[in-house]
């Protein structure tokens, strides 16, 4: 068997795929496993033992005839052609897409149609509208990213996609490398003196996920008074004036810059051998988790730890709305405590391995309402109670106008004099759902499970769409019998013998 | 940089045009879907023009 994995996106998420790819070879150990990345982060991929071959798309090749001439279009499709015929030639018996983008599932589609493979993640239909085949690749569509309520870490949620069980050891370092040995060479390349050590990784991809410069000074400096270990600064040779400013706070020599210094595969042995990391959601706390390196996480609204921060027991998220919100003195307190292995203090947010969601909240509000209506419609849990107004208003409005979808789905059903305009009130009802969304935010999870859900339908003949979208409205209706009451007898019976297996799993 | 992004722009809607019209004459062919392939990857520059690619936010 032979299987591609596609990971089309950046060093972070490319480190979460780690492992999923253990699982699959250890699920499947005579399987050739093929793992395609972009070039530019092909870095990441490296030292990955369970990848039997590294497909690299070629995005250089791709895009130069396209910047170089003004036709460049021919020779742009011409090279992609060609890398994508090599694929196809590979015959794949499986396609595991963990991208997540419009290009990735062209791409797999592509792949698979030929000779109707099995996939998992995103693709297209036969006439190129989006295909979401299996049900954790929809939830992902729905629930997960910036902004959502999922709680379900990103390295869980790919290995469910491609449908294996991960296992401890799955989160493991770079192979075929003595870490320890490789950590004293460069220790000593970079003279930097032996002895326990932090990592620091100074920036993250984005400026609005990193920790300011000036910030980082302040607590380096005070650090340094306060505990014996040192401060190795971990970055990107892009990150050398952060580091420079960083740096000026050292004045007892126990902060160490190895910004703009370091290979990718240097980051392994150097956070493995760290007493942690500190640092915001970045491709150096994957490796953390990856290197069973606890670590000091300082995460923001424009992340979602729950998703992408640290899975080493005893880490710590340290949370705030924004990195200029987040004070300093704060950031010492709480790395005091983590380094002590102090109990949780009054605030903090704790990685625990044993605890259902995988972080135990102390001092927090933990707004429940969001995750607990994704359990109520993916895992058959409770839904939970109407957390405000604004959100009973949203879900009588919602009431309404899946009452408003149902009647005129039967009224089209029934053969109408003006089917025409029982289609635009439909068409107005997706229009009225955005609008409901808009206006009772923490709907959202299931607003776009049912979004998704419709997104999911295949195109088919006009009664066979108009029956799965009645379907798919009386499965709303149902869910919000929860709120409302049961359905209305009308509604039973357009629902017919349907209804009752029409519940969410 | 300015110069790139122009040209990225106007070789994206010829793309789209030249899909549009096979797929109008001919239906969803695979040529169709390389060309589909090429605009996506072209749009996931110019939607990171100003950035860092984060190919993940594009759905």
């Amino acid at each position: 068997m032979k299987i591609l994995v596609l990971q089309l996106a950046r060093f972070g998420d490319i480190y979460l795929s780690w492992p999923t790819l253990r699982a699959l070879k250890r699920n499947y150990p005579e399987a050739e496993i093929h793992f395609m990345v972009r070039e530019r982060f092909r870095a990441a991929a490296h030292g990955i033992e369970a990848v039997d071959r590294l497909r690299v798309l070629p995005m250089s090749s791709i895009f130069r005839p396209l910047l170089e001439g003004d036709d460049g279009i021919e020779g742009s499709l011409f090279v992609l052609s060609n890398f994508v015929d090599t694929l196809v030639d590979e015959q794949y018996d499986r396609v595991i897409n963990l991208s997540y983008s419009p290009f990735s599932s062209y791409l797999t589609h592509h792949l698979a149609c030929l000779r109707n493979i099995e996939v998992q993640g995103y693709t297209r239909h036969k006439d190129g509208t989006l295909a979401i085949p299996d049900d954790l690749s929809a939830y992902f569509y729905a629930q997960v990213g910036i902004g959502r309520f999922n709680r379900f870490h990103l390295g869980e949620i790919f290995s469910s996609v491609a449908g294996v069980e991960l296992e401890s050891s799955d989160w493991a370092p770079l192979s075929g490398v003595d870490l320890e040995t490789e950590k004293n060479r460069l220790l000593t390349e970079f003279g930097i003196p032996d002895g326990p050590y932090y990592t620091v990784h100074i920036s993250a991809s984005q400026s609005s996920k990193s920790y300011p410069a000036f910030k980082w000074r302040q607590v380096l400096a005070k650090l340094e008074k306060e505990v014996p270990e040192h401060f190795i600064l971990l970055g990107s040779k892009d990150e050398l004036d952060l580091a420079e400013e960083i740096m000026s706070a050292s004045r007892l020599g126990r902060i160490h810059s190895l910004v703009g210094k370091t290979q990718m595969d240097d980051l392994f042995p150097l956070i493995h051998g760290a007493e942690g990391l500190l640092g915001a959601d970045s491709v150096a706390m994957h490796i953390a988790s990856l290197s069973a390196t606890r670590a000091f996480n300082l995460s923001f609204a424009s992340v979602n730890f729950w998703e992408t921060g640290p899975r080493v027991d005893g880490s710590r998220v340290v949370w705030a709305e924004a990195p200029e919100s987040l004070p300093s003195d704060r950031v010492v307190d709480e790395f005091l405590s983590f380094r002590a292995e102090e109990p949780a203090p009054a605030r903090a947010i704790i990685r625990s391995n044993d605890h259902p969601q995988g972080f135990q909240l102390y001092g927090y509000i933990d707004e429940q309402f969001e995750w607990s209506l994704i359990h109520a419609l993916y895992m058959d849990g409770q839904f939970p109670p109407i957390p405000d107004e604004l959100t009973e208003s949203g879900l009588q409005r919602l009431n309404e106008v899946v009452q408003l979808a149902l009647e005129q789905i039967r009224v089209m059903g029934d053969g109408a004099d003006n089917p025409a305009a029982s289609l635009e009130i439909l068409q107005q009802v997706d229009d009225i759902i955005k609008t409901i969304h808009k206006l009772a935010p923490r709907l959202h999870p299931m607003i776009a499970w049912f979004q998704t859900e419709r997104a999911r339908m295949a195109p088919g003949n006009f009664a066979n769409t108009l029956e799965r979208t009645k379907s798919l409205f009386q499965q709303l209706q149902l869910i919000l019998t929860v709120y409302f009451g049961p359905v209305n007898e009308n509604a039973i019976q357009i629902g017919g013998s349907d209804g009752e297996q029409a519940m969410v799993k | 940089m300015k110069e790139a992004t122009g040209r990225l722009k106007q070789n994206l809607q010829r793309l789209e045009k030249s899909a549009q019209k096979i797929v109008e004459t001919r239906g969803y062919t695979q040529d169709v879907e390389k060309i589909k392939m090429l605009g996506e990857l072209i749009k996931e520059q110019l939607i990171n023009e100003n950035s860092r690619p984060a190919t993940r936010t594009v759905r």
